[in-house]
């Protein structure tokens, strides 16, 4: 009976820890290694009011560009530790912080590009950059009393980036 | 003097054996982590690499190298890289094949550096490899030392 008891109790954690690791690999920026990865960039449109869908920054509209950069060279040599920890159960490092371009876009005109951090958390799965957080499980953009403003969007890189070079310089 | 100028080589060379063993640590911790990962066995790794080309920039070599060669033999890099790792843990842990095992360390790190996963954590690797490639550690503290001994002419065990 304790043998029954006791495989049960694996199997049931086997279930939980595998419902775990599809739903972090939903989260947005999510990449295989477990988390945002050191050397990659994103750029995200959140936008207020309801979910749209966006493959390119619209020429139109009100919304907030974060063009989120790679992790610092001190930032990037403890990821070292982040490698090593990871491979024991329980002990994952749960975010990290990385450098941001925050353009806000108003009616066509492009501010100039704002330096600040972006702490990326798994647990719980949120974006925090400055007074906002983005929601990693449904995208949505929240101010810092927690309620839904709008939504964000991850835009093709490439493309998105020649085009703030272009508007912002 | 001479008695501090053995303590402070008796100081460089702990604190290289650790680093040494710290390094096999972590080197071991990876390759499991592979293996439990299926990377000799499925398409694992074809997905990291694919995964990898969307974060890359385009005209870069990272993405010619992944496109020409990662991509195609993902499975043959499986298995250096998996049993590499095990290989290169198991050597550096016990000072055995010390030398060689740093030597196939470098080369798993100047792929992962070409292939696009460079950034500023492979730095420590690259001095500790090359350190473990220019001193004797395995003849300070592991089986080089005895092996050597036992085989003077087998250059793996210099």
């Amino acid at each position: 009976m304790k043998k029954l008891i006791f495989t049960i109790l694996i199997l049931l954690s086997l279930e939980v820890s595998s419902q775990n690791s599809v739903i972090q690999e939903e989260l947005l920026l999510y990449s295989q290694f477990g988390e945002f990865c050191t050397m990659c960039e994103a750029v995200l449109l959140c936008e207020e009011g309801e979910e749209k869908s966006y493959n390119f920054i619209p020429n139109q509209g009100n919304f907030t560009l974060y063009h989120l950069r790679t992790r610092t060279f001190l930032s990037q040599i403890s990821t070292i530790w982040e490698f090593f920890i990871k491979n024991f159960d329980g002990y994952e490092i749960k975010g990290h912080k990385r450098p941001v371009n925050i353009i806000t876009i108003d009616s066509n005109q492009w501010s100039k590009s704002m330096t600040s951090d972006a702490e990326i958390s798994i647990d719980p799965g949120l974006i925090y950059i400055e007074d906002r957080m983005i929601n990693r499980v449904n995208n949505e953009w929240m101010n810092n009393a927690n309620e839904s403003i709008g939504f964000c969007y991850r835009l093709p890189l490439w493309a998105s980036i020649e085009e703030i070079e272009k508007k912002t310089n | 003097m001479n008695i501090s100028f053995l303590s402070f080589k008796n100081l460089g060379i702990t604190i290289l054996i650790s680093f040494r063993t710290l390094f096999a640590f972590f080197w071991l911790a990876a390759g499991i982590n592979k293996l439990n990962s299926e990377w000799m066995t499925s398409n694992v790794l074809e997905e990291v690499f694919l995964q990898r080309l969307t974060e890359l920039p385009p005209d870069s070599f990272a993405v010619l190298y992944l496109n020409n060669f990662a991509i195609p033999f993902y499975q043959l890099i499986g298995w250096i890289v998996t049993l590499g790792e095990l290989y290169s843990a198991i050597g550096l842990l016990i000072g055995l094949t010390t030398r060689c095992s740093a030597a196939v360390s470098l080369f798993i790190l100047f792929n992962f550096a070409i292939g696009g996963y460079y950034d500023a954590s492979l730095l420590p690797f690259f001095i500790l490899v090359f350190l473990f490639l220019w001193y004797p550690t395995g003849h300070w503290f592991g089986m080089d030392s005895y092996m050597n001994k036992k085989y003077p002419d087998q250059a793996i065990f210099k």
